[in-house]
């Protein structure tokens, strides 16, 4: 007995249709663990738990600070240590998956002490996100200042 | 599964070596025009064409930097003609844009934007920029200098910018971009 073409246009359709829902659950999965892991930057960065950042970030880090200056990881780690304590507040974030990246925009909030000083600023940040050898790794980052 | 299909290249060759013996047994053991036969060839093109992807991005890695660099040279150019057709082409349609005073753009608003009488560039052009490349996605980091009449004012600014590029679709995309205030 020979498969009708409508009987292999089905098999091929719903091959295609697992396909692309497989595909559609993979970029949620991702957004969904690259939200968490945003989550802990932000806590880390708080705390300034070096070896927590350190793991989060990619060795090839290009960070863009608020004030415009670009740095390395060995910098931003350095940075995070050398900080007076800073409180860190993402008021908006929204990621967004292509294949083995996700971007991930938002505002947030930061309220400290630089010099003695205290300072209220607020910027626009895109993450950017890479799946490598099985992790999700930061590869670059970079806040713009905004009016609140 | 396309997150690690994608990213673990050698894996994905060796794992289908492995299942193609026992599929080619299968079939084999199949008499010509089977029903099953058919059905199987039918998944199993779907599967090896599934599979072909990464090898597509393993391709798109050959001059990457030099290909991305030339993206980015064409995106200023573009700016400065207010050419939309090319941008429409390079960006894309989830590209998330900041401004230089932190206003987040969709690729609909910058286009718009650009169209807009009341802004005319007279210069835009990168300063320098470097190009780090992570498998399919590159991310490039450089200064531009951009000077125009905003709402009948000169205006002159030298800023930081990253941009994010995408290979997708068997072609290279800004998902990405940002730029800082002027900097010193």
């Amino acid at each position: 007995m020979k498969p009708s073409k409508w009987s292999i246009a089905l098999v091929y359709l719903a091959t295609g249709l697992v396909t692309g829902l497989a595909h559609a659950q993979d970029m949620v999965d991702a957004e969904s663990k690259v939200g968490t892991l945003e989550h802990l930057w932000g806590e880390a960065a708080q705390l300034r738990d070096v070896k927590a950042l350190e793991s989060i970030f990619d060795d090839s880090l290009v960070y863009v600070h608020i004030d415009g200056r670009l740095m390395t990881k060995a910098q931003v780690l350095a940075d995070t240590k050398a900080a007076d304590a800073v409180d860190i507040v993402v008021q908006s974030s929204l990621a967004q998956a292509h294949g083995n990246t996700v971007i991930v925009s938002g505002v947030m909030q930061l309220k400290g002490v630089e010099r003695g000083k205290p300072y209220l600023r607020h910027g626009r940040f895109i993450d950017t996100w890479v799946y490598e050898e099985g992790h999700w790794l930061c590869v670059a980052s970079m806040t713009t200042a905004m009016q609140p | 599964m396309a997150l690690r299909g994608q990213h673990d290249h050698g894996h994905a060759t060796m794992n289908e070596r492995k299942v193609r013996l026992p599929l080619q047994r299968f079939l084999g053991s199949m008499k010509m025009g089977s029903p099953l036969k058919m059905i199987a060839i039918v998944v199993a093109f779907v599967w090896a064409t599934t599979g072909m992807i990464p090898g597509q991005q393993i391709n798109a890695g050959s001059g990457l930097a030099a290909k991305v660099r030339d993206l980015e040279y064409a995106r200023f150019d573009a700016q400065h003609r207010k050419d939309n057709l090319a941008l429409d082409a390079m960006f894309d349609n989830a590209l998330v844009w900041v401004e230089p005073d932190g206003v987040q753009l969709t690729k609909a608003d910058y286009l718009a934007k650009l169209r807009k009488p009341d802004i005319n560039v007279t210069e835009i052009n990168p300063e320098s920029m470097t190009v780090r490349a992570h498998g399919t996605t590159a991310v490039v980091v450089g200064i531009y200098r951009e000077r125009g009449v905003k709402d009948g004012q000169a205006y002159a600014l030298r800023a930081r910018f990253m941009d994010t590029w995408a290979f997708k679709n068997g072609k290279w995309l800004c998902i990405a971009a940002a730029a800082t205030s002027s900097i010193s």
